[in-house]
């Protein structure tokens, strides 16, 4: 009978304890992040004052909005681009990690360093490598090829991924250490036993055994994806070029004309996609699990 | 349990740190309630029936001296300018005190001053004497070593400060070589035994002695300055490296203010050493007029046009005791000429304004308040003197008012245009936002729609204004802000020639068959002198961008239609900048301008240094056919009179008629004192705050507009006379240009930088014209999109 109970209250005394030690936390989450969601969602519907309600009407002129489709469009190019390269990238870069112990954790601290450099340095360093007289431009001009202007053309595209690259692949790749640590090392042991080789042993024993991981370091990298807007922002303004005009620009610019409506609207709408990504990512290893 | 009791308590008080970190300060209410509490009040204490311009003096023991305009009479103060009592002045019957600009008043109760003659048929001045009037009227010269020389020498030198210092001391500080055509190196040259400082000798080479004459010719002014002993009319020290604004002493020490608003001191003993001095003040490098003074309490007082600060001895940061905004010392048009401390902590201003001169004081209040309900808050982005005028105007009608100016980009501080505007929008959301808003470079449109604004029709009477002017911001019965100045781009020149050019295509045309601008040497005495009928361009700028504003300003409206770039339009505005470029070359030159360019001059207001536009300066100097600019105020009225016959249109722009709307104020729809707003708004459509001469463009209102003209016709009347010409009525055809006014320009920055950057690039041959539009088109793109509903 003592026993039935137990099950009956899963979570025990200790579970209580724990909640109460979470509670700061959670109100802090509430209070910051839920509430103001909340919020926003409610203003969604209602004019910029809050006074008027318009229904849908926000949501559909946001659909119906050029620059919301273009900011969209370029957003999933931006994310399907730069996540598959991350994930990939940051992977290598942990194999290479544990291939060169114990002097990898130099190159572990090299690649962790670009999280630390504030975004203004990062700013400025893109700016001397990259302006239209910057370094690069130097180069190519001193080795016989024409200057490109980064900034100004859709190579601005591939500098931002470049600049999401190198500040991500240290973290994702202290994940996928973890990752690679928690696969015991008998079934690698099994594995030589039964004769396979390096990719074979990657395919069915390293892959599967980082399957879990593979979905927290895809869902942290979406989310960090957004965070490269700052240095966007910064070198470009609120109207860089058109390949780089990401959904952060255009929510920034209607704060700033006071759009509020269509912008609680089209972040509500973001929001929503990106909760259905994370489900389905979620879904999809809780199966394979 | 008293472990489950433990835990419990540490989680309830990690929530209580928590929570009690996110709040715990004071409610604005709160803060404005606890600074409510004492205040300066205002008082005129003027002599007599007043004057254009006072000078003033506190005299060792105390007491006030001043004197009006020409020196004609005294006026004594020894109840702290209360009552004055009123005897004959020493230039009563001397007209040469008519054009004594410096004086000192000496501690026996004499009084020095500068005499100096008229200037000849040429225009060149006489030396100045400096003399000394003693209480019973006996003159008598004064011997200054350094200036007394250069007088004896002929030069044409006038004095630029004088100010008695205790213990017998004098700050004397003198230019000298202005006017006299000097052509010779005795006339330009510095006497032998001067000690003054001067622009370093030219090294002399073999077969150089010629050049070396040139060189030494001086046609700038050598400014001199220094610390002098009274008695003997020795230079105690050299101060002519140390630029002063403005400086005060007390018993010990010279103080000086630097145009940067750095501090340095002097022993007035010890042959006036140097010492350090700890602070500066905050300075507007354009502002000429400030106050400074030692306090008897040895405070450091500054007073500008923003505020009167007091830095205390030892401290590096200076602490406001009272905003301009509140006071008519910070009215933009007044001129401080002096400001005295009393001994019981009152301050003394002597002001100078379009009125006449007023001396005012301001004592402290413990008791006196303002009702949190009284105080508006005005915000603005920039520092805008029209509205600053609005200010004086309306807390000089409403003394139980009192007003709180934010400028968002100040002088301290990184922020940028966007970062403010966000700021404020999240306090509009919140509700927190300020009464006033100045919506300059805001995204006024935005706000109004977006129900940010409160409705002004049949709340504000704006009968007054010119209709052309008001109806643009009319829509569906509602008006959410108006302009309080506007500012039309015009065109200048004789009457047939405007004739010629009534619209930009046979304007441009006849820029392009004139003549182009020759590039000037900036430091030849010819930089402004008349061209010859075949030398003379048609049109001629300083900068690309003075271009693209009178172009923009001219032809916005028509660039953007329906939320799109009109494609037909933009190419007229692309090639008309690459025309006006290309004859002035301005390309070349970069963001700086051309080097024969960019001249200062001193504003409307009097007080502050402002650019003046490459275009209407050529023409006033003959040195082109037309002008063509953006017209800011009433000034404009003496570019016509300097060059006869000139008349003016309406810029004929791309979008004809458009203008230029400035000082848009609305009223914050959640304000919870639209009654004072109201009012507020109100007084700046008055005649008061509308016939200010303060910049910021021509007055809205009809009987402004009048007020102003007449002022300027006046002061242009009183120019004329000391000329010995006629006067000559300004012939400014207001009615015709106010006939022609069309759309307003409301679009923001960002679209018209993006529009400069490419009509740059275009100009300086980078992209082509097809290169150019289509960057313009890409580059608008997102942000017309992000407009579109």
């Amino acid at each position: 009978m003592r026993q039935e109970r137990k099950r009956k209250q899963p979570y025990g005394r200790e579970g209580r304890v724990a909640a109460w030690f979470l509670l700061p936390s959670l109100a802090g989450t509430l209070l910051f992040f839920l509430l103001p969601f909340i919020d926003t969602v409610r203003r969604s519907f209602f004019s910029a004052k809050g006074t008027r309600f318009e229904g849908l009407s926000l949501y559909r002129s946001v659909l119906q909005n050029d620059a919301f489709q273009l900011a969209s469009a370029n957003t999933a190019k931006f994310i399907a681009v730069c996540i598959p390269l991350l994930l990939l990238a940051s992977l290598l870069a942990a194999f290479l990690m544990r291939a060169i112990r114990p002097a990898g954790r130099w190159f572990k601290t090299g690649l962790l360093l670009p999280m630390a450099v504030p975004v203004a340095s990062v700013v400025v360093v893109w700016k001397v490598l990259f302006h239209e007289k910057g370094l690069i431009n130097a180069f190519l001009l001193e080795n016989g090829f024409s200057a490109v202007d980064f900034m100004g053309t859709d190579a601005a595209f591939w500098v931002l991924i470049l600049t999401y690259l190198w500040k991500n692949i240290g973290y994702d790749m202290i994940l996928w250490l973890v990752g690679l640590d928690g696969i015991p090392h008998r079934q690698y042991e099994a594995a030589a036993v039964d004769g396979a080789g390096v990719w074979r042993t990657f395919l069915h024993v390293t892959l599967p055994g980082l399957m879990p991981t593979f979905g927290l370091v895809a869902i942290l990298s979406l989310l960090n994806s957004f965070k490269v807007f700052r240095e966007a922002y910064l070198v470009a303004g609120p109207y860089p070029h058109e390949s780089i005009y990401l959904l952060q620009h255009l929510f920034n610019n209607w704060f700033v004309n006071l759009d509020i409506g269509r912008l609680c609207a089209a972040a509500t709408i973001l929001c929503t996609v990106l909760l259905c990504i994370i489900l389905a990512i979620q879904r999809y290893f809780k199966e394979e699990d | 349990m008293k472990k489950r009791t433990k835990i419990i308590a540490a989680a309830l008080l990690a929530c209580f740190v928590f929570l009690s970190a996110c709040g715990g300060q004071p409610s604005q209410e709160e803060g404005q309630q606890a600074d409510a509490k004492g205040r300066y009040i205002e008082k005129d204490i003027t002599p007599g029936e007043g004057s254009a311009r006072f000078a003033l003096f506190r005299a060792a023991d105390g007491t006030l001296v001043c004197f009006d305009e020409g020196y004609k009479n005294r006026y004594e103060s020894r109840d702290g300018g209360e009552s004055w009592e009123k005897t004959p002045g020493p230039g009563a019957g001397d007209e040469r005190f008519e054009r004594v600009w410096n004086t000192a008043l000496l501690e026996d109760g004499s009084l020095l001053a500068e005499l100096q003659g008229e200037p000849d048929e040429n225009g060149a001045v006489p030396p100045s004497e400096i003399v000394k009037i003693s209480p019973d009227g006996t003159v008598e010269p004064v011997v200054i070593e350094g200036f007394s020389d250069l007088v004896a020498e002929g030069q044409s030198v006038f004095v630029t400060a004088m100010q008695a210092l205790p213990g017998g001391k004098l700050l004397l500080g003198y230019d000298y070589g202005y006017g006299g055509g000097a052509s010779s190196e005795e006339d330009a040259s510095l006497p032998s035994d001067s000690t003054a400082a001067s622009e370093p000798q030219a090294s002399t080479e073999p077969g150089q002695e010629e050049s070396q004459e040139e060189e030494e010719i001086h046609y700038g002014g050598n400014p001199q300055a220094g610390l002098y002993d009274l008695a003997t009319g020795k230079r105690l020290a050299d101060l002519s490296e140390e630029m002063e604004l403005a400086a005060t002493a007390d018993e010990e020490t010279l103080y000086l203010l630097g145009y940067d608003g750095s501090l340095s001191a002097r022993k007035l003993e010890e042959a006036g050493t140097a010492i350090n001095v700890d602070g500066s003040f905050p300075l507007d490098e354009m502002t000429m007029r400030v106050g400074l003074c030692k306090g008897p309490d040895g405070q450091l007082y500054f007073a500008d046009n923003k505020a009167l600060l007091g830095l205390e001895e030892g401290s590096a940061a200076p602490e406001e005791k009272m905003d301009g905004a509140s006071y008519s010392f910070g009215a933009p048009n007044t001129a401080i000429e002096k400001l005295v401390v009393l001994e019981d902590g009152s301050f003394l201003m002597n002001l100078t304004g379009p009125d006449g001169a007023h001396l005012v004081k301001y004592t402290w209040d413990p008791d006196a308040q303002i009702d949190p309900a009284n105080t508006l808050s005005v915000w603005m982005l920039r520092d805008n003197p029209v509205l600053r005028a609005s200010i004086s105007t309306f807390v000089s009608k409403h003394p139980e008012a009192a007003v709180d100016v934010e400028v968002a980009l100040g002088e301290e501080g990184g922020m940028t245009a966007e970062d403010a505007i966000k700021a404020l929008n999240t306090r509009m959301l919140a509700g927190e936002g300020p009464d006033i808003l100045l919506l300059d470079g805001c995204p006024a449109a935005q706000y109004a729609n977006n129900g940010m604004l409160a409705n002004l029709q049949g709340a504000v009477d704006t009968s007054a204004m010119e209709e052309g002017l008001r109806s643009s911001f009319e829509a569906e019965g509602e008006t959410h802000f108006l302009p309080m100045r506007w500012q039309p781009p015009v065109l200048l020149g004789q009457q047939e020639d405007l004739e010629n050019a009534d619209n930009l295509n046979a304007l441009l045309d006849l820029v392009r068959q004139g003549s182009a601008r020759p590039l000037l040497d900036a430091e030849s005495e010819d930089i402004f002198s008349e061209l010859s009928e075949g030398e003379r361009p048609v049109l001629s700028f300083d900068s690309l961008r003075e271009v693209h504003e009178l172009l923009w300003n001219s032809g916005a409206p028509a660039l953007i239609k329906e939320n799109k770039i009109q494609k037909e339009v933009l190419r007229s505005y692309l090639e008309a900048m690459k025309t006006l470029s290309d004859k002035d070359d301005l390309a070349s030159f970069g963001e700086e301008g051309r080097p024969d360019g960019g001249l200062m001059g001193m504003s409307t207001n009097g007080a502050d240094m402002v650019s003046i536009k490459g275009s209407p300066l050529r023409y006033v100097t003959g040195q082109a056919e037309y002008a063509a600019f953006t017209a800011e105020d009433t000034q404009i009225l003496f570019f016509m009179d300097e060059a006869p016959g000139t008349k003016a249109a309406l810029f004929p722009g791309l979008a004809p008629g458009s203008w230029l709307p400035s000082c848009l104020l609305g009223i914050n729809a959640d304000s919870s004192k639209q009654e004072l707003a109201t009012a507020f708004l109100q007084n700046a459509l008055d005649l008061e705050s509308q016939s200010k001469r303060v910049g910021g463009g021509f007055p809205v209102t009809g009987e402004g507009l009048q007020q102003q003209m007449e002022d300027i016709t006046q002061m242009m009347a009183d120019f004329a006379s000391e000329r010995d010409e006629e006067p000559k009525p300004p012939a400014f055809d207001f009615d015709a240009v106010l006939a022609g006014v069309g759309a307003p320009v409301l679009e923001g920055e960002a679209l018209k930088e993006i529009l400069y950057e490419a009509a740059k690039a275009y100009c300086e041959g980078s992209l082509d014209l097809t290169q150019a539009m289509a960057q313009v088109e890409k580059e608008t793109a997102g942000a017309l999109a992000e407009r579109q509903n």
